[in-house]
């Protein structure tokens, strides 16, 4: 039973990790901190995995978005507040990605997790909300408000996620 | 817009790689163990082992998917991209969705495959006549009985006596019995022109509505009145019906179906009272509103409509909800999304017996998920689970009397 559960574990790393640390670069913008945050979920994913009924991937999914939330809860403490918030990035780097980047990491976690499953995952309103734990219109306005904070962030962006209405 | 940003968030992505540690499996068991050790004491582990076998016994399997079990087959919990053939053979048993795609192409969603298939529909109106349509008014034109058995549309098309002076002409409904692939002609109501919406009522009837006789000068923003009839399409007996749109089962209350696809903040109802009240769309969710198209009824006074809000960051396709009629407010399914990322269609029904009876309980599944599901586990399997874990709780009780009885 034990060597199934193995073999069925290393199975999904194979297929899944891949995956898995791409959307865990998003959550976290970091790639160490990425690598890390897809490990615990899958230590997680082990120490339940007979209890995982449904879907593993799902579930490591879930791990990753709570943990990376209640991470960034525990390193805050350690955190001194941006001066300058709200400012617009520096555009120093005219490469778009780099300025999506740096600008994702100025977003909360939460809002950046909701932007990262409403536009990398692909999930609905109503998806983010059940994934995340939120009410659909918890969904909705932070969905509204990071993207206004990316055009304020990153004006040369506007183009990318639209004209602020 | 989010098109743009998924592709970067796709490049950013991509920049990150991964090695996967290879003890993984070890370090998280060796774990689990340690806590376990810390938490368990023996007696407590034995019931756990009890507990935890029996479980495995009945419990679900991994991969088993939580259907919304309907007989006759299930909604999907997406609609699918069509499949590469036509189909023309229509004898699929029933659809659970039936929808004219942007192109006038009507597609049937298969109700036990959840596979979208566009389809070749005898005498089915023209691209021609939706564009024409299109321009002054909305139409619904193809309409799916409640049990997804059965079709009807009007065989539309357009004539042009005059240059520029294009006009509907409406000759027959045509009713597709999908069980046996075949299809009969139904004549219109008498006196009746072409249909601005076709749907059935809850007895098998067909009910349209079409333009009335008009009571003043007609133009364009002064449409005739719009009135309802339905037909029997056994015997092509019509009869005007007190409503226009779609009745709910026992005829108290009927949705009206716009006549043009513009935002609204509310939708319309009528009663058999006379009273016309509307049911507010929840400012939270449809802030700047949304075009609202009904559908059909899943129970006497709950609705099944398409809302598509308009364009904003948060842009997506129509969803379908779940409406409670204004004679039953504060219900506990109102606007409850149940399938979202509706195709663009230029009209779109469903089979209303395949939603499943409401609970109440907001976790109800109303569809079910084609795509993840796998082949059911056979009975052998699951026989076999019984018997191992039948043996395995034999075994734990053997132990516990040795140790028992060597204690004594």
């Amino acid at each position: 039973m034990i060597t199934n559960d193995a073999a069925g574990f290393d199975e999904f790393v194979a297929a899944r990790s891949a995956a898995l640390s791409r959307t865990a670069y998003l959550l976290t913008g970091d790639h160490h901190l990425a690598q890390d945050l897809v490990q615990a979920a899958l230590m997680q994913a082990v120490r339940h995995w007979r209890r995982i009924h449904t879907s593993p991937e799902a579930y490591v999914r879930r791990a990753m978005y709570h943990q990376n939330i209640s991470w960034w809860r525990r390193r805050k403490l350690a955190e001194s507040p941006l001066e300058s918030y709200d400012g617009a990035v520096p555009a120093t780097d005219t490469d778009l990605r780099l300025t999506l980047d740096q600008a994702l990491a100025r977003l909360t976690p939460k809002q950046r997790t909701v932007l990262v499953l409403r536009f990398y995952e692909d999930l609905t309103e109503v998806e983010t909300a059940r994934a995340l734990g939120l009410s659909t219109s918890t969904v909705k306005s932070t969905t509204r408000q990071s993207l206004a904070r990316l055009r304020t962030l990153a004006p040369e962006l506007a183009e990318l996620i639209g004209a602020d209405r | 817009m989010s098109t743009d940003l998924r592709e970067e968030l796709t490049a950013l992505a991509e920049t990150q790689t991964f090695s996967p540690d290879p003890s993984a499996w070890d370090r998280g068991r060796r774990a689990r163990r340690t806590s376990r050790v810390v938490r368990g004491a023996a007696a407590i582990a034995v019931v756990a082992l009890v507990v935890g076998v029996g479980a495995i016994a009945t419990g679900p399997d991994r991969q088993a998917p939580q259907p919304a079990d309907v007989p006759g087959g299930a909604l999907p919990s997406r609609i699918p991209p069509t499949e590469h053939d036509f189909l023309t053979d229509l004898a699929i048993g029933s659809a659970s969705v039936a929808y004219v795609d942007q192109d006038a192409t009507p597609v049937l969603v298969d109700a036990a495959t959840g596979k979208a298939h566009r389809t070749l529909l005898p005498d089915f109106p023209t691209q021609q006549a939706f564009r024409v349509a299109g321009k002054s008014a909305r139409r619904s034109w193809l309409a799916l009985s409640p049990d997804g058995r059965r079709l009807a549309y009007p065989t539309v098309t357009v004539d042009e006596r005059e240059p520029g002076q294009k006009t509907f002409i409406t000759s027959w409904y045509r009713i597709v019995d999908l069980t046996t692939g075949e299809s009969d002609l139904v004549e219109p109501p008498p006196g009746t022109g072409t249909p601005l919406a076709v749907s059935w009522t809850a007895d098998g009837r067909i009910a349209v509505d079409v333009y009335g006789r008009p009571t003043s000068r007609t133009t364009r923003t002064n449409p005739p009145p719009t009135v309802g009839w339905t037909v029997d399409p056994a015997t092509s007996d019509a009869g005007t019906s007190p409503f226009t749109g779609i009745v709910a089962p026992g005829g108290g209350v009927s949705a009206v179906i716009p006549d043009s696809a513009d935002i609204v903040d509310a939708v319309q109802f009528e009663t058999a009272t006379g009273t016309d009240p509307v049911s507010e769309l929840p400012a939270d969710r449809y802030p700047e509103g949304a075009v609202v198209q009904p559908i059909g009824w899943v129970e006497h006074d709950v609705l099944v409509a398409s809302i598509d809000p308009p364009q904003s960051d948060v842009v997506e396709h129509p969803r379908l909800v779940l409406i409670a009629s204004p004679e039953r407010p504060g219900s506990d399914v109102d606007y409850r999304e149940f399938l979202p990322r509706l195709p663009p269609a230029l009209s779109m029904s469903i089979a209303v017996d395949l939603v499943p009876d409401l609970t109440g309980d907001p976790d109800q599944q109303l569809t079910r998920d084609f795509a993840q599901e796998q082949p059911m586990g056979d009975s052998s399997g699951m026989v076999a689970r019984v018997i191992m874990s039948g043996l395995l709780i034999l075994l734990v009780g053997v132990a516990f009397i040795r140790m028992m009885v060597k204690r004594a």
